[in-house]
């Protein structure tokens, strides 16, 4: 009996290895977003069990996790791909191609039904009297999306300095003191502006984009089509289900809802075009 | 034939001695006159009825035992909502009216609007509600939270480094992005704007914390503020209730109670013009009612007799003949007048409209007689001949319409409820006597005007034109019938949703005052009117009754002296003693004031918050952006202050802080004591709670309150079932009300039942011939059919005001039919055409009558009246048309089949 111990307990390990596998693991991955992987954990855990029962998968199968850097995120794809993620747009036009990435949903957050990007600068300010300033904000960490989906330009070559920042709010402050300096802020962001006692007047509104998604999921080339198909129905089911009410509210997911794949590839389209005319590679 | 000899011969007789006879009439009108003097008018509502059931007789046991719980309510808002002021502001409002209705003696047995919260003060920990000391143990037991580290705090510094820690801990924890952290943030405000009043005045902000209204604040439950003041939830109305000293409904007494009120509301918004009074409450709901039937009634009683004064010098040919008529009506409503006097000797809110109702009734008879009078005096014939022809034709279906009109209010008579009993009684006799009046003096009136002026008359164009219309609705009997058909058909579909309304709040009109406060009453306060009692002698009983009360699934809460006695001692005592073991300690210590240590740590406060302000914005959270916006303001304000410090200031600061923490260090012992204090006994309550619950001779009150608006559809019942459940003998104005619906609603099927059955009889007896009776009852219940269909298309239920409308109808539109049928009888053979022109102008001015009179009644602004004359109107014209239409025209088509047949 004592001989077999080691055994038991290696099959056991064995046995949670396989079901941590990771094709059936989600990421949600938005680079300077709120809060903390730490913080998130329980949440992401409670979604993840939802999930399972929805797709009628083992307790404990999908592990989710949520990550908030660029560094982090590269890092786990190069690793442990998951087979499942939830990125923002910019973050899936710049590793979608390059990880064959399959779009399955859209997400609709509490705030808005869709996401635009505004950059704001200073009163009377232009986009050519501010050349050469810094451009920050929590998106502003990928100069060939702001390029082309903010400022419509076709060369990813931006005349600003990206300064990606998890703290937008000073940002604004700076500009609305009239610093040299563009804010570049997503539609929750530029809603919340109107609830600063000046309700954002100093802010010039130099450019925005057109309405995209608010968060895209996606499938990897390590699901199997047979779980795509299940979580794509889980996540379609879950705001109408009670089960998942609280934990999409914690999320502040609204619900999620069929992409739109013609307006990713025309969005996707400008990016490649303006990365491939910097001599950048296509992704 | 013997009728018609009769009817003859009395023709004759009036005609012969009209002199006397209307000289007798006139002399018999003198003294009935004389007679309706004494006639009183009694305004309660007991005067309605004397039930005897064991809900009256519990409710008379709770008014000898208690007083009346029918209390009046002053309800103090603010008058422009969207600046509400100060609560001291309130407080002053309702404390000059309360001492001002203190004073009314004649009105008032007490005054309560103010819970003495300093009896709680020696042990409010008794009076928290277990849940809260439980939230109070745990946070004070909590290692790290504030409450916890109190003793921790020797300064103002202290005191704001550790709620930015509190912050931090709550961002690094991922709070300000779940749960409520806006409002929670939010919390902080009123002890910043204490800091910020302490830098200002340091010792008039330490005075604030006074350690006996915390205590009071401790005691404080749901519907009373930190103050005892009567409050609603959100603290924008304050309440003030007083009990009068009579139960009665007495308009003689509530009429002056109510004026005195006002008055006095008036005078104390004089010295608070921001905030204004109302009244509510059952006395105050009375006598809106009341007003507003008084109000209609002159209203609608003037539109009334216009109209049926124009309709009446119109309708008749000759118009000097319009005011015999009217006199005629006078006499036989005055003799109605000195029956009432002489037999039940008063008019109640119910038979006070009794003049109304004869006038739109009794009317009729005048008609009916001189338009037949006008046609033979047209046709040539001398006045004696002229009125024996009016009489011989016309009797007969006024002596049966008669009839079957008293047949169908006597049957009311079998209520048991006297107030429509007695309605039953006058009606009745009513119609008899305004008949009596038509058929005596109204003749004699005619042959003395005859006489006098001659009686020779024309056809004027107007009959012509009733013949064409005679004409034009006899063109195609078939089509119309299945017309008829269609639209009985229609109708009897709305009819369905005709329903019984049993709440009497809404016969108010919707704009009545004491209405729209009862409404802000129910929705944001704990002063529900619609309670239901129980008195309990044995404290035990007392305590099962509740328990069992509190297990009922509609009733929302009880309400007795254990309510404030606490039962938990077993569940408390531990928790005091834990909260005994963690102020056990010495306390806040001050060390000293340090303006720098203060800065640095309203610095650290601002960083916390500007934190949480990053996090709200980067997530588009607006609430928590404002919310943390506004503190972190309030913190900027004081480190702005702190920066203009002078000498002074500092030195009242530190003064200011070392008197804070003596303050403090008195609240520490008073909590402490409060922590050993004995469970509260009744003696240790507040005198207003004492005797609204206990009575002088030692008897128990146990309340219950159901959940929101009883008014909901099923809803009283519910809330009634469980409450008798608990104890049969619960008692209540809502048991009284529903009780009485009940009795009413039932008794009222069972008077249309008899109702119905008479007037088949009174057919039967005057046709003699079943078809005929079969005609005037089925056009008569095609008329109610239609008028419970346009109810249902109107969106009209029944309510207790607008029940007697039914066998009102139902005696009144046979009517129609009758005459119709009688005159078909009579000149059958010369065509249904001039049958129709004959008949049809009278009842169409009669149905015209009838209809302005109660129709006048749909202008008023007490939604039961309106609804009694919408539905009266609605009945009276279906009836009409039925009679004038669909009756002819099926009589035509039965005339034809037989034609075709011979």
């Amino acid at each position: 009996m004592r001989r077999l111990a080691p055994i038991l307990l290696l099959t056991a390990l064995a046995c949670l290895a396989a079901g941590a596998d990771a094709s059936r693991a989600l990421l949600f991955w938005a680079p300077y977003g709120a809060g903390s992987p730490e913080q998130a954990a329980e949440t992401m855990q409670a979604f993840g069990r939802y999930l399972e029962g929805a797709a009628g998968w083992p307790e404990e199968t999908m592990a989710t996790s949520y990550l908030n850097n660029v560094e982090d995120g590269e890092a786990r794809l190069r690793s442990d791909a998951p087979g499942f993620l939830v990125v923002p747009v910019p973050v899936f036009l710049r590793y979608g191609a390059e990880q064959g990435w399959k779009p399955l949903l859209a997400l609709v957050t509490d705030t808005a039904d869709a996401q635009r990007y505004t950059l704001y600068g200073p009163a009377d300010s232009t986009m050519e009297s501010m050349a050469g300033a810094p451009l920050a904000g929590d998106t502003a960490y990928d100069a060939a999306f702001v390029a082309t989906a903010v400022l419509g330009r076709e060369s990813a070559a931006l005349p600003y300095e990206l300064e990606p920042t998890s703290r937008p709010l000073s940002a604004v402050r700076r500009a609305m003191r009239g610093e040299k300096v563009l804010v570049l802020l997503d539609e929750a962001q530029r809603q919340a502006l109107a609830a600063l006692p000046s309700g954002g007047a100093e802010l010039t509104l130099l450019a925005e984009s057109p309405w995209m998604p608010a968060g895209i999921v996606v499938a990897s080339p390590a699901a199997a089509e047979a779980d795509v198909e299940a979580v794509t129905r889980a996540m379609r089911g879950a705001a109408g289900d009670p089960a998942a009410a609280e934990i999409l509210t914690t999320m502040k997911i609204r619900r999620f809802e069929p992409v739109d794949p013609e307006a990713l590839a025309s969005l996707g389209r400008s990016y490649r075009a303006a990365r491939t005319g910097d001599g950048q590679p296509a992704g | 034939m013997i009728r018609k000899r009769f009817l003859d011969w009395y023709a004759s007789f009036i005609f012969e001695h009209r002199v006397p006879v209307l000289l007798g009439t006139v002399v018999l009108t003198l003294l009935a006159g004389a007679a309706c003097l004494r006639l009183q008018l009694h305004t309660s509502r007991e005067a309605l009825g004397d039930a005897d059931t064991p809900a009256t007789r519990a409710y008379r046991a709770f008014i000898e035992e208690f007083g009346t719980p029918n209390q009046l309510l002053v309800v103090v808002g603010p008058r422009d909502p969207s600046q509400p002021p100060d609560p001291s502001r309130y407080e002053g409002f309702v404390d000059a009216l309360a001492a001002r209705l203190n004073l009314e003696k004649a009105f008032f047995a007490d005054v309560y609007y103010r819970l003495d919260l300093a009896a709680f003060e020696s042990n409010a920990l008794h009076f928290l509600p277990l849940e809260d000391l439980r939230r109070l143990v745990e946070a004070v037991s909590e290692p790290g939270s504030p409450l916890g580290r109190l003793q921790e705090i020797g300064s103002l510094a202290d005191a704001n480094r550790m709620l930015a820690e509190q912050i931090r801990a709550g961002v690094s924890r991922g709070e300000p992005t779940s749960a409520e952290p806006a409002a929670e943030l939010r919390q902080l405000l009123p002890a910043l704007e204490w800091e910020g009043r302490f830098l200002e005045d340091p010792a008039a902000a330490v005075a604030e914390l006074d350690p006996r209204r915390l205590a009071g604040s401790l005691a404080a439950g749901r519907g009373v503020n930190a103050d005892g003041y009567l409050v609603s939830h959100d603290a924008m109305h304050y309440f003030l209730v007083a009990r009068p000293n009579s139960a009665t409904s007495d308009l003689d007494f509530i009429n002056p109670m109510i004026r005195r009120v006002r008055e006095h509301i008036v005078d104390v918004e004089e010295q608070y013009p921001d905030l204004r009074g109302g009244i509510t409450g059952l006395p105050a709901m009375i006598q809106e009612e009341m007003a507003a039937v008084r109000r209609d009634t002159l209203f609608t009683t003037s539109l009334a007799v216009i109209g049926i004064a124009l309709l009446s010098l119109l309708a008749f040919h000759r118009r000097r003949l319009a005011p015999l008529v009217l006199t005629a009506l006078v006499m036989g409503v005055t003799w109605a007048g000195a029956l009432i006097a002489i037999t039940i000797g008063y008019l109640n809110l119910i038979t006070s409209s009794f003049a109304a109702i004869l006038v739109g009734l009794g009317i009729d008879f005048g008609v009916h007689i001189v338009s037949q009078y006008e046609i033979e005096t047209a046709g040539g014939r001398d006045c004696q001949r002229a009125i024996g022809a009016a009489i011989r034709k016309v009797g007969p279906g006024l002596l049966a319409s008669t009839f079957t009109t008293a047949t169908a209010f006597f049957s009311i008579t079998l209520l048991d409820f006297p107030g429509f009993a007695q309605l039953g009684f006058v009606g009745g006799w009513g119609i008899v006597l305004c008949l009596l009046a038509t058929f005596t003096a109204l003749p004699a009136m005619l042959a003395i005007e005859g006489a006098r002026r001659g009686c020779s008359g024309r056809i004027d164009s107007r009959l012509s034109r009733g013949d064409r219309v005679s004409q034009a609705i006899l063109r195609f009997p078939r089509a119309t019938l299945l017309l008829g058909l269609a639209v009985t058909v229609g109708l009897a579909l709305e009819a369905g949703k005709v329903g019984f309304d049993d709440n009497i709040r809404n016969l108010l009109p919707p704009q009545a005052e004491s209405l729209q406060l009862q409404e802000t009453v129910l929705r944001d306060s704990e002063l529900s009117p619609d309670f239901l009692m129980v008195i309990v002698r044995d404290p035990d009983e007392l305590e099962r009754l509740q328990a069992r009360a509190a297990e009922m699934p509609h009733i929302a809460r009880t309400e007795s002296i254990l309510t404030y006695l606490p039962a938990d001692a077993a569940e408390r005592e531990p928790l005091l003693r834990r909260l005994r073991r963690a102020l056990s300690g010495p306390g806040p210590r001050h060390r000293r004031f340090d303006g720098q240590a203060l800065a640095a740590a309203l610095g650290e406060l601002r960083d916390a918050l500007a934190e949480v302000e990053e996090l709200a914005f980067a997530e588009g959270r607006t609430e928590l952006l404002a919310a943390s916006g506004e503190v972190l303001g309030t913190v900027e304000a004081l480190t702005a202050r702190l920066r203009a410090a002078t000498p002074p200031d500092e030195a009242a600061w530190r003064d200011g802080e070392a008197l804070l923490f003596r303050k403090a260090d008195d609240i520490w012992r008073r909590a402490k004591d409060l922590t050993r204090a004995a469970p509260p006994t009744p003696e240790d309550l507040p005198g207003a709670l004492r005797s609204r619950l206990i009575s002088p001779n030692g008897a128990y009150l146990l309340y219950f309150y159901p959940f929101g608006n009883i008014a909901e559809p099923g809803a009283v019942q519910d809330f009634i079932r469980d409450a008798r459940t608990v104890s049969p003998e619960v008692t209540g104005y809502p048991i009284l009300v529903e009780d009485g619906t009940e009795e009413i609603t039932s008794g009222f099927s069972r008077v249309i039942l008899v109702g119905t059955l008479l007037t088949a009889l009174a057919l039967l007896i005057d046709f003699r011939q079943p078809l005929y009776a079969l005609g005037a009852g089925l056009c008569t219940a095609i008329g109610i059919c239609w008028m419970l269909g346009l109810m249902g298309l109107s969106g009209i239920q029944f309510s207790l005001a607008n029940l007697p409308t039914v066998p009102l109808v139902l005696g009144a539109g046979v009517a129609y039919g009758i005459h119709v049928l009688h005159r078909y009888r009579e000149e059958r053979a010369q065509g249904l055409a001039t049958v129709l022109h004959h008949t049809g102008r009278a009842i169409l001015i009669s149905a015209l009558t009838t209809m302005i009179g109660f129709g006048s009644m749909s202008f008023a602004s007490h939604r039961g009246v309106s609804s009694l004359g919408k539905i009266l109107l609605f009945g009276i014209g279906s009836c009409f048309v039925c009679a004038t239409v669909l009756l002819p025209c099926a009589l035509d088509l039965i005339n034809r089949r037989r034609g075709s047949a011979s």
